[in-house]
């Protein structure tokens, strides 16, 4: 049992930091850009300190850039220093997480568009009144760092200042916060034995939405996860109470953004806004339970969306070692292992630099001033952040078409995977469904925004092809779990590969059938 | 301390929204074509298939003309109410329909006269079944006129076999 829980924890931690490494280097990286080549006077300008545009110009910032909740931590702690009022950063820090270009278009796949328009007003309804109340009832939390941190020369002084406030921040006081963050995650999966949380989250429950924010909020969930999340709730005429609270806590709120609330403005400041927030959220998740249910889909009793928030492994009768190791080197793709060794590598020189150079003499140092080069061509540092910011934005809405490529390419994609969730399906192999059936609906889910981006919509046809492979999918998958089912698995699997055919078609990629 | 006072009006502002959404709830319930607890009893198991979900296209384009016919017959002999049930399943097929249409072989302009077609059928028999609520007997064919056509439309596509042309 204690084996079942400690390497589900670790599992459950892994695949999280796989998940939240590209997005918490980017909130370094943004944090960085504000200390470094913003400055205190300059971002809160960015964040219009003082006037009336402040909280819609946090969230609007918060949804341009790629970042989720851990990443939104020192991004937070550094607008907090340049003297950004305490509503102000609690509006960027859970609108940052909630949407960004490419969750959204992936959200607008998986669901009726009405009720993704509905949940993100609401969220920024939400954010907006809580923000507000802060600012309302504690006036004056906006404290500047004093002194403001000194300019350092421009050039690679500048660039090498940025990196290093990069690592200082990872190994330094973040860490402990995204320690914290992660611990929340760890708690699920001691709290939570295997599939705990298929069936507690339909629509006839009256405490799917009460039972969702208390799961949600230790939860760690990445924007593009919590919209797949969201996806296959509605997919399964779950609770739409459940699927916003999972939305406002899942993704925008963790443990660690907590700790950092308590301990900057204090633990009662903190519970009061606390309280507030879950006021809002439950009665937003309650007033928009029934009018926006589907009533064209079938609930279908149960579904794995949230399995990963449960511990992972049976306490008892299996061999976790080995279900731990095959679970790590067939979900944890490429690009992941190259985002956790960069952190895992920026970890270790933030620990070295740490340990040998507590009293920062380093920056010290980068920051005497310099003589710029004859040669140099001098940019003030707020217009190399604000171009630095634009790039992140620009590569946050560009790298959608990257992110969704077009369908010839996403069929070529899914071939492979095709082949062998058939196969699978026909032998009764299960570990190459589970392998293949996930990456089969998110490519199918990524070909819709595909087409959607460049040809500005997706036919009801199209829509109805890609769902009824869905369908097929996922009933394979459901076949799979019994060995009873083996002859309707196969059957199944034959299904899956004809409706594949026919979404082919339909997207017009291979061979046209004649009209 | 915080002052009782805000306390007490944020707690109002933010009970507002669960206000409207019980009194949405209580006007969702009520409304003819919503829902009932009887109907969701369908479907309370892991993805169990309705016993009314036709297999495929022509087995709904048949059980819509058996079921229709049923309504017919009903309404002629002056027994509104026996035709609740059949009617609950039509609209049920009605929404199916475009789904079951798209699990075929049908090429895209047939699909969409299909998906049209379910759509007139689903809007008909929900009204049919509002007017029949409303113990209106006057007006309860009104709804059926055109459906015979969409009906034999339906039957016709199904007798071709296009529907069911594999790797054509």
């Amino acid at each position: 049992m204690f084996e079942a829980m400690f390497l589900g924890g670790l599992l459950r931690v892994i695949q999280a930091l796989a998940a939240a490494a590209p997005t918490i280097l980017i909130g370094l990286l943004v944090a960085a850009t504000l200390r470094r080549l913003f400055g205190h006077a300059a971002t809160r300008r960015m964040f219009g300190a003082g006037t009336w545009r402040e909280l819609p110009q946090a969230w609007l910032i918060g949804m341009l850039l790629p970042v989720c909740s851990l990443g939104a931590i020192p991004v937070a702690r550094e607008m907090r220093r340049a003297g950004i009022s305490g509503g102000t950063i609690l509006a960027f820090a859970m609108t940052a997480p909630l949407f960004n270009p490419l969750s959204l278009l992936y959200g607008l796949t998986l669901s009726n568009p009405v009720v993704l328009l509905a949940f993100s007003l609401c969220s920024l309804l939400i954010v907006t009144v809580v923000g507000a109340a802060w600012d309302w009832f504690f006036p004056g939390t906006a404290k500047a760092e004093d002194p403001p941190p000194r300019p350092v020369a421009p050039g690679l002084s500048r660039m090498a200042a940025l990196l290093l406030y990069m690592v200082r921040q990872l190994a330094g006081s973040s860490l402990g916060y995204l320690a914290i963050a992660l611990l929340g995650v760890v708690l699920l999966n001691v709290v939570l034995p295997v599939g705990a949380m298929q069936t507690v989250v339909e629509q006839d429950n009256p405490w799917a939405p009460l039972i969702m924010t208390a799961v949600a909020i230790p939860a760690y969930a990445t924007p593009m996860t919590a919209m797949g999340q969201l996806g296959m709730m509605f997919n399964h005429g779950n609770s739409i109470g459940a699927a916003f609270a999972l939305l406002v806590f899942g993704a925008g709120l963790n443990l660690g953004l907590l700790a950092w609330m308590a301990r900057t403005y204090g633990g009662r400041r903190s519970a009061a806004w606390m309280l507030i927030l879950l006021a809002v959220v439950i009665g937003l998740a309650y007033g928009v339970d029934r009018p926006l249910r589907p009533h064209d889909v079938e609930p279908a009793g149960h579904t794995h969306a949230f399995d990963i928030y449960c511990c992972p492994f049976h306490h008892q009768g299996q061999d976790c070692w080995q279900k731990f190791n095959s679970t790590l080197s067939e979900e944890i793709t490429r690009e992941q292992r190259w985002g956790l060794a960069l952190l895992g590598t920026m970890l270790a020189i933030g620990v070295v630099l740490q340990i040998f150079d507590p009293q920062q003499r380093l920056e010290r140092w980068l920051e005497t001033p310099r003589r710029i080069g004859r040669f140099d061509w001098y940019l003030p540092g707020p217009v190399l952040g604000g171009i630095w910011l634009a790039i992140l934005i620009g590569l946050s809405i560009g790298g959608s078409f990257v992110y969704y490529p077009a369908p010839d390419q996403c069929f070529l994609a899914m071939e492979f995977h095709k082949a062998e969730t058939v196969s699978g399906g026909l032998g009764f192999r299960r570990h190459e469904t589970d392998r293949g059936i996930p990456l089969l609906d998110d490519w199918t889910r990524r070909l819709q925004v595909g087409v959607y981006l460049r040809q500005g919509r997706v036919s009801d046809y199209q829509r109805m092809k890609a769902r009824v492979f869905l369908n097929k999918l996922e009933l394979l998958e459901h076949a799979m779990d019994d060995p009873l089912h083996r002859q309707e698995a196969a059957q199944l699997a034959l299904a899956v590969d004809l409706a594949h055919i026919r979404m082919k078609r339909a997207f017009g990629v291979g061979p046209q059938a004649p009209e | 301390v915080l002052p009782f006072t805000k306390m007490l009006l944020l707690f109002v502002i933010a009970m507002v929204p669960l206000g409207l959404g019980c009194q949405a709830n209580s006007e969702a319930r009520d409304e003819p074509g919503a829902p009932s607890d009887d109907h969701d009893h369908l479907h309370e198991h892991s993805h169990d298939t309705p016993a009314h979900r036709p297999r495929d296209f022509g087995a709904a384009a048949a059980a819509v003309r058996k079921l229709h016919n049923f309504v017919i017959e009903e309404l002629d002999e002056g027994h509104a109410d026996h035709a609740h049930e059949a009617i609950d399943h039509l609209i049920d097929i009605a929404r199916w329909l475009p789904e079951i249409a798209a699990d075929s072989d049908l090429p895209e302009s047939q699909w969409n006269a299909v998906n049209a077609d379910a759509q007139a059928l689903g809007r008909s028999y929900a009204s049919l079944e509002r007017s029949i609520h409303q113990h209106s007997a006057s007006i309860a064919r009104q709804p059926l006129a055109g459906l015979e056509a969409i009906i034999q439309r339906l039957e016709k596509l199904a007798e071709s076999g296009d529907w069911n042309k594999p790797y054509r």
